[in-house]
């Protein structure tokens, strides 16, 4: 490992010593106005939301790791996380972790098995575009959007030519990634393909405090396998509009280590391995765009652990199709409507003999109108029938008022609902059972907030509630099995600010931008057999206080980003116990980039090097994350224009 | 640099400020050992590692929670089943950890770790200054077996395989009896061991699933089993597949005189059997009350004698209240209730997390 670090070093400092072509390539085909194809108009209508910012240079220095590591890294979010490749949930504005939509494309990736998407399971290099919203939105994201969502989208570009890229990070802990991608595109006809594999050891050293004298060690079975291929078609006419076509093929073994408390090795492992295709039509006139997605997404998840003789495999299946028509009314109002739907298919062991299925039908429906001079509202709703049963109606209304070119103020009202999982319906195995007669679960949210914009200096601010009835929670029942009921009622509140300054000062370019965010997050009623002291309090596991401050200095063709983030004080219980706490920690990440570009080329050079202060933590109780650690990179990219 | 952005910084330095100082807060309290009176074991809830010890002063009448941590400066671990006194130790079975901790019973402060063959302990019984027996499930949680450690060394030099579930002990003269409570799969039997050669000398079959065991004052032994209870696909109870709890009655000659078994079967079997401190009076929980009855006794009770349901009963062996404790989910709080022999509530104090049982120093 070390000998391979050396070489590695080596070769960077003889590629930097390169002489730099300052030439640029890419406004030489900007002329050619390459159409941007998108999926669905529903994210026009989002006008009044509160984004978290990942822009493109982040999305690029987050490339070689998963999604989990570009919004932990850069404190977007909370991150539920079992240690460094280990499962990882998001949880926004004091949500749970079921309560995030994660749409690929427009397509929600959320298991209908267990309502959560693990977000190290998203090579965060496969995507060009990364949006993270605070809040809800069923109306506009669909099933499960009560927190936030998570957009990760592909676009693609017409008339690009040719396009040849390859990347390849080493770093700490046997960590590893390499991708390659071929793209080319004319008038007409596009492909990209790109192949990815990864992984890691994870083996740092950590102070095991779980025995008397405590020990160094090295943290056990930890290490992760991934690989994984996209495939984009794209074929345009004039007259029919854009056909596209992506395949997605993904396969992640993993080894789930011990809590640090359980003394003995771990043996488990788990195996995921998905296939996700995606085919899609737009057509595009004047006044009214059509679309069509239809997706079949499959998944297979195995669990062993030898030494508690324990295996699962369990498996869905999904289709899901969205037919879509856009109006255009002389670019004031603007109306989308269609039909979604998802029939989906539960396959596991626990779930006997039966292989669940459902049906769900969505109507959706997004009035955007920007006929006053200062003011956009938005009207949005979805109704949904699964299995012929009718869901709460999920509507939205958002205005933003744009008082002076510098100040403009929104607001957001929203339904939003997420339905039982096929697991919360239908499981069946050792002492635990799957409640059939679940409802779904909603929320009723507001959030009203300011925007304040100068050239240099960007300040947004927003208040929120929401408040989540019929919450599921599984708790044992008759003293033997344990069984899921909306017996849970949460009201989160607080406010989110964000703030971004730059200066110029000579050559080198500045930014500071900082993020910060209030969260209480309460249980609002005793369910039976619960506990009063419940009442009133924080959840468990979730900060009420979290931020992030960022500093960004571009001199020539150098770059720095260094970002600290902040994770308060959590709680590790539901009764907000003073000494059962998750301790707060400030972990500061720093990369150094340098790009030589070229004519026909460009070499991106990354350095990286993560908890810089060597800060020891937990992100959750007996789950040590590692110390300072290393990581430097190369990403290769040659390009060679199509001549009109 | 323009006004507003150095306005800016200013904000900014000043939530790092802030940033800063939350970081220094919370001191660990100073915690005063007590003198006289009982541990309370807290289980936590799996998997957040925040099971616990509580002590209960009982001259200053005060409960301090989660001492381990507090003293040790480092968490317990998961799901602590069980605290035993044993001279100048108490020994702590760590049992979701696979490890003892061993602390100074008056300070608090770490002896040792055992770890080593520790598996998935569940009770402490002391045999000599230097020998210690440990009751473990395995790590299936059906190998039950007793582990023999060397209290000089606190190392594991022994094991002796009794039944699935090994479970509580009981020590008579040289002879100590373990009862199999089944683990994670069912089991009948106590199993009599020679505390001198570790050898297992006798079987004694008793009702489904042993789980406690005290001796009366007449030198019998009475075991308590909870039955096994067998479900329907729906959840409902089968109740021609399942047995009833019983409480046996072993003579000093490990053979079974009585076997008294409740009327029928319930989903929370019969448990925590508890002895007054004259040796008289049996105390044990079933179906969410807590049932008192004579050693004389020929037939079960039928009216409870606390209508609570405990998820823990102990008996003080000094003054014969009785202390149960609740803990109404694994996720908050728990309590323990001191009754006295009469049935009256004394008094109560709150603990950790799914308090599961007393032991006093």
């Amino acid at each position: 490992m070390l000998h391979k670090l050396e070489t590695y070093v080596f070769l960077l400092c003889v590629l930097l010593s390169f002489e730099t072509r300052a030439q640029k390539f890419s406004d030489s085909t900007r002329y050619l106005k390459p159409v941007v194809i998108t999926q669905s108009r529903l994210s026009d209508h989002i006008i009044a939301s509160y984004l978290l910012p990942v822009d493109s240079t982040m999305l690029s220095l987050a490339s070689s790791g998963s999604v989990t590591d570009l919004l932990r890294k850069q404190g977007l979010g909370h991150i539920r996380t079992y240690g460094p490749g280990g499962l990882a949930s998001p949880s926004f504005r004091g949500s749970g972790s079921s309560h995030t939509s994660v749409l690929w494309n427009g397509i929600n990736l959320v298991s209908p098995l267990n309502g959560q998407l693990d977000l190290s399971l998203l090579p965060a290099g496969l995507f060009d575009e990364a949006i993270v919203q605070s809040g809800g939105s069923t109306s506009l994201s669909g099933n499960g959007s009560i927190g936030g969502n998570i957009h990760l989208n592909n676009t693609f570009h017409f008339n690009e030519g040719l396009r040849i890229s390859g990347a390849s990070h080493i770093g700490s802990f046997g960590s590893e990634y390499y991708d390659a991608g071929v793209k080319f595109s004319n008038s007409k006809l596009g492909t990209s393909t790109k192949i990815f594999v990864t992984q890691a050891d994870n083996d740092f050293k950590f102070e095991n405090r779980s025995v008397f004298p405590a020990e160094i060690q090295r943290r056990a079975h930890s290490a992760f396998q991934q690989h994984g291929l996209l495939q984009q078609l794209h074929y345009q006419t004039p007259r029919a509009g854009i056909f596209s076509l992506k395949f997605w093929y993904q396969d992640s073994e993993y080894e789930i280590p011990n809590p640090t408390a359980i003394l003995r090795a771990s043996e488990a492992t788990e195996e995921n391995e998905f296939y996700r295709v995606l085919g899609g039509w737009n057509f595009s006139s004047e006044k009214v765009d059509l679309s069509y997605q239809g997706a079949l997404i499959t998944q297979r998840l195995i669990y062993s652990d030898p030494v508690l003789d324990q295996y699962s495999d369990n498996r869905y299946k999904s289709i899901i199709q969205n037919i879509e028509a856009n109006l255009d009314f002389r670019n004031k109002t603007q109306l989308t409507s269609g039909i979604h739907y998802t029939w989906e298919e539960g396959l596991a062991v626990d779930f006997g003999n039966s292989t669940p299925t459902r049906n769900r039908f969505a109507l959706f429906s997004a009035w955007k109108i920007n006929t006053l001079e200062k003011v956009v509202f938005s009207l949005s709703g979805r109704e949904e029938i699964v299995n012929g049963t009718l869901m709460p109606f999920a509507p939205q209304v958002s205005a933003n008022y744009q008082a002076t070119p510098a100040i403009s103020i929104f607001t957001t009202l929203s339904r939003n609902y997420r339905i039982p999982t096929f697991n919360d319906l239908y499981w069946k195995g050792g002492s635990t059972r799957g409640n059939p007669n679940l409802k779904t679960e909603t929320s009723l949210s507001a959030e009203a907030g300011l925007g304040l914009s100068t050239q240099n200096i960007s300040i947004k601010s927003v208040a929120f509630t929401n408040h989540v009835d019929d919450w599921i929670l599984w708790s044992p029942i008759n003293g033997h099995a344990w069984e899921p009921q909306n017996i849970k009622k949460v009201w989160s509140r607080g406010i989110e600010t964000q703030l971004s300054a730059k200066a110029t000062l000579g050559t080198v370019r500045s930014s500071l931008s900082g993020l910060y965010s209030f969260t209480r997050s309460t249980n609002e009623d005793v369910y039976a057999n619960g506990n009063s002291n419940e009442e009133g309090k924080q959840l468990i596991l979730t900060p009420m206080h979290e931020g992030s401050l960022t500093l960004e200095v571009r001199y020539q063709t150098y770059s720095l980003r260094l970002v600290n983030t902040y994770t308060g004080e959590q709680f590790n219980d539901s009764d907000n116990t003073p000494y059962n706490i998750v301790e707060d920690y400030l972990i500061t990440n720093l990369w150094l980039s340098k790009v030589v570009e070229g004519k026909r080329y460009s070499l991106n050079f990354i350095g990286e090097v993560n908890n810089l202060l060597n800060v020891q933590y937990v992100a959750r109780p007996g789950y040590p994350m590692p110390g300072r650690n290393f990581k430097i990179g190369i990403q290769l990219n040659f390009y060679k224009p199509i001549k009109v | 640099m323009n006004a507003n952005y150095r306005k800016l910084l200013t904000l900014l330095a000043f939530v790092a400020v802030l940033f800063v100082q939350s970081c220094n807060e919370d001191d660990p309290q100073p915690v005063k050992p007590g003198a006289d009176g009982f541990f309370v074991v807290n289980e936590g809830g799996y998997p957040n590692e925040n099971t616990s010890i509580s002590f209960y002063d009982r001259e200053a009448d005060q409960m301090t929670n989660d001492i381990f941590a507090a003293v040790n400066g480092r968490p317990l671990g998961l799901q602590a089943q069980s605290l035993s006194v044993f001279e100048d130790n108490a020994y702590i079975m760590v049992q979701g950890s696979g490890k003892i901790e061993v602390i100074d019973a008056d300070e608090y402060t770490s002896v040792a770790t055992i770890t080593d063959e520790i598996e998935s302990p569940r009770y402490f019984l002391g045999i000599s200054s230097t020998k210690g027996y440990v009751s473990d499930w395995g790590v299936d949680g059906i190998t039950g077996t007793v582990k023999v450690v060397d209290l000089a060394n606190n190392r594991v030099t022994k094991t002796i395989p009794t039944g699935k579930g090994a479970n509580k002990m009981l020590k008579v003269g040289n002879v100590v009896y373990v009862v199999n409570s089944g683990g994670y799969d069912q089991d009948n039997t106590v199993k009599v061991i020679d505390a001198n050669t570790d050898a297992v000398t006798a079987t004694i079959t008793v009702g489904d699933n042993p789980n406690s065991i005290q001796r009366d004052a007449a030198g019998n032994i009475w075991v308590s089993s909870s039955g096994a209870v067998a479900y329907n696909p729906d959840w409902s109870i089968d109740a021609a597949n399942s047995t009833k709890g019983s409480i046996s009655k072993i003579l000093p000659n490990n053979t079974e005189a009585l076997r008294l078994e409740v009327s029928s079967v319930t989903g929370s079997g019969l448990g925590n059997l508890s002895i007054s401190p004259d040796g008289k009076t049996l105390y044990y929980t079933y179906n969410g009350a807590v049932y008192s009855m004579a050693t004389s006794a020929t037939t079960l009770p039928t009216q409870p004698f606390i209508s609570k349901s405990y998820y823990g009963l102990s008996v003080n062996p000094f003054n014969g209240n009785i202390i149960g404790t609740l803990a109404p989910n694994f996720s908050s709080a728990g309590s323990i209730e001191i009754v006295d022999a009469n049935g009256t509530l004394l008094d109560s104090h709150t603990v950790g997390i799914g308090p599961n049982s007393v032991s006093f120093k």
